[in-house]
C-alpha cells in the first residue's frame, strides 16, 4: 500500500484528517495522482465516513493542490459524507473563492471547528 | 583592483555591556584587530536605538543586563536585522544559557573567563561570513532581472518558485501577500508551459484514468519532440512593474477556448484553473499571438517604500 508523502493522515471519529506538510509546493503535477490514490486508500482503509483537508502549514497553493482536493471531495460525497477545509491562509482562501470552492466547501477556522462541522 | 588577501572592509561592532569596566576590557582587546570601530551601548534597549540610526557590521553582547538582557536582544536583532549576527559572552556556569542563545539564532558564543584568548578570533570568524553575506545582499539589491532555461523537468519549478519569491522580495516589487500572490500565477504558468505547452497534453485528459495520464506524462518525457523541449523564463523588475514572460517550445493554445471552470458545471473538472488564478493574481496576462508564451504583469506596490 502507498502513503501519501506530502500529506499526514489522522483520523478522528468518523473522520480522516488529511493535513499538508510544509513540502507540498514540491508536489508536481503527474504526482498528485498518487497521492490521490494513496489518500483514497487511506479513507477507505480507516472506513472514514468525512474527510478535512487541514492547510495550515501551506502559506499557499495552487491548481494542483484544487485538483487533489475535488477528488477527496468526490470521494466522500459520494458515499455521503461530509468534506471540510480548515486553517487557510489569507491567499488560500482567495484562491478558493476565485476558483468558487468557498461556495461548496466548508471553510473553518481551526481543525476543532472543521471536527465538529463534519460530525454536526 | 581585487583587495590583498586577507583584506577585510572596516566593520563597526557594537559592544553591549552594562559593566563600564567590562566594555573597556572588550573595546581594549578588539582594538587590536583591524579595521575595527567599536561603539557601546549599556543594555539591550539602548542598543536597539543605536542600531536604528545607524546598523552595525556584528553585535557583541552580554548575557545578563538590565532593560534588555543578551537572549532578548538576541531574538530582536534576528528579527529586524537578519543580516548582522550576534556574539554572546556568557559568565561561567552560563553553559546552557548559551545553548539557548544559539538556538535563539546567536552565531557563536565566547566565555567571559577566555575573552582575552578567543574574543578576535570569534569576531574575525563571524565578521568574514557576516560581510560576504551582507555584501552578497547588496548584489543582489541592484538586481532588475534574471533569466532562466530550464529543462522539461517538473522538479525544476518548485525550486524556481522559491528564487522568484526571493526575487520579488529582494527587489521590493511589492509586499509579501502580493509576492505570494504572483508566485502563486507563475507556478500555474510554469506548469502550464511544462504539461500543456511542452508536453501538449490536454486538461481533458487529466479528468480521466489517472494511470494512463500518469503513463502519457512518463512516455512524452522520453519521447521527441517532447523531450528536448525548454521553458525560457525572462522576469524583469522596473519601478513601475514586474514583468514575468515565460515560454515552452509546443505548438500554443487558444486561451479563450477554456471553459469557464468557476461555472457549476465545470466545477469538478481541472481545466482553466491555473489561468483563472493567474488572471486573477497579476494585473495582466497576456499571450503572444501562438499561445506558447505568456506575461504576466505585476504593477508596482505603491505601499512599499524602497528602503522597506
Amino acid at each position: 500500500m502507498s502513503s501519501p508523502k506530502f500529506f499526514r493522515v489522522e483520523s478522528s471519529d468518523d473522520a480522516l484528517i488529511i493535513a499538508a506538510v510544509a513540502n507540498i509546493h514540491g508536489l508536481v503535477e503527474d504526482e498528485v495522482r498518487d497521492e490521490c490514490d494513496a489518500l483514497i486508500e487511506q479513507l477507505e482503509k480507516n472506513n472514514s465516513k468525512h474527510a478535512i483537508i487541514d492547510l495550515e502549514a501551506l502559506d499557499y497553493f495552487g491548481s494542483i493542490m484544487l485538483e487533489l482536493m475535488v477528488v477527496v471531495w468526490k470521494k466522500v460525497n459520494k458515499s455521503g459524507g461530509k468534506f471540510a477545509v480548515c486553517s487557510v491562509s489569507k491567499v488560500g482562501q482567495e484562491i478558493l473563492k476565485t476558483a468558487k470552492f468557498d461556495t461548496i466547501w466548508p471553510i473553518l477556522k481551526s481543525r476543532d471547528e472543521a471536527i465538529a462541522n463534519v460530525n454536526s | 583592483m581585487l583587495p590583498p588577501m586577507g583584506y577585510r572592509m572596516m566593520a563597526t561592532v557594537l559592544v553591549v555591556d552594562d559593566s563600564p569596566i567590562d566594555r573597556r576590557l572588550v573595546g581594549g582587546l578588539l582594538a587590536k584587530a583591524p579595521n575595527i570601530e567599536i561603539v557601546y551601548a549599556g543594555d539591550g534597549e539602548e542598543a536597539l536605538e543605536l542600531m536604528g540610526h545607524a546598523c552595525p557590521t556584528i553585535v557583541l553582547t552580554d548575557m545578563i543586563m538590565p532593560n534588555l538582557d543578551g537572549l532578548e536582544l538576541t531574538a530582536e536583532v534576528n528579527k529586524r536585522y537578519p543580516l548582522v549576527p550576534v556574539i554572546l559572552m556568557t559568565g561561567k556556569g552560563n553553559e546552557e544559557i548559551a545553548v539557548r542563545a544559539l538556538q535563539t539564532g546567536a552565531s557563536s558564543y565566547v566565555p567571559k573567563s577566555a575573552l582575552a584568548s578567543m574574543l578576535v578570533d570569534t569576531v574575525e570568524n563571524v565578521l568574514s561570513v557576516a560581510q560576504e553575506e551582507q555584501i552578497q545582499c547588496r548584489l543582489m539589491d541592484c538586481m532588475t532581472g534574471c533569466q532562466f532555461v530550464i529543462e522539461n523537468d517538473a522538479t525544476m519549478i518548485p525550486a524556481l518558485i522559491n528564487y522568484m519569491r526571493s526575487f520579488i522580495r529582494k527587489t521590493k516589487l511589492c509586499d509579501e501577500t502580493n509576492g505570494i500572490r504572483t508566485c502563486v500565477a507563475l507556478e500555474e504558468a510554469l506548469n502550464n508551459a511544462f504539461y500543456h505547452g511542452n508536453l501538449e497534453l490536454d486538461s481533458k485528459a487529466r479528468e480521466g484514468d489517472r494511470v494512463i495520464y500518469r503513463t502519457l506524462v512518463d512516455q512524452r518525457l522520453g519521447m521527441n519532440p517532447y523531450r528536448h523541449r525548454r521553458i525560457f523564463v525572462d522576469a524583469t523588475v522596473t519601478p513601475e512593474e514586474g514583468r514575468f514572460q515565460i515560454r515552452d517550445e509546443g505548438p500554443g493554445f487558444d486561451p479563450s477556448v477554456l471553459p469557464d471552470p468557476t461555472d457549476p458545471a465545470n466545477l469538478e473538472k481541472p481545466s482553466g484553473r491555473g489561468l483563472l488564478l493567474m488572471r486573477t493574481f497579476m494585473d495582466d496576462v497576456l499571450f503572444n499571438q501562438d499561445g506558447n508564451e505568456v506575461t504576466l504583469v505585476k504593477r508596482h506596490d505603491t505601499t512599499m517604500s524602497p528602503g522597506a
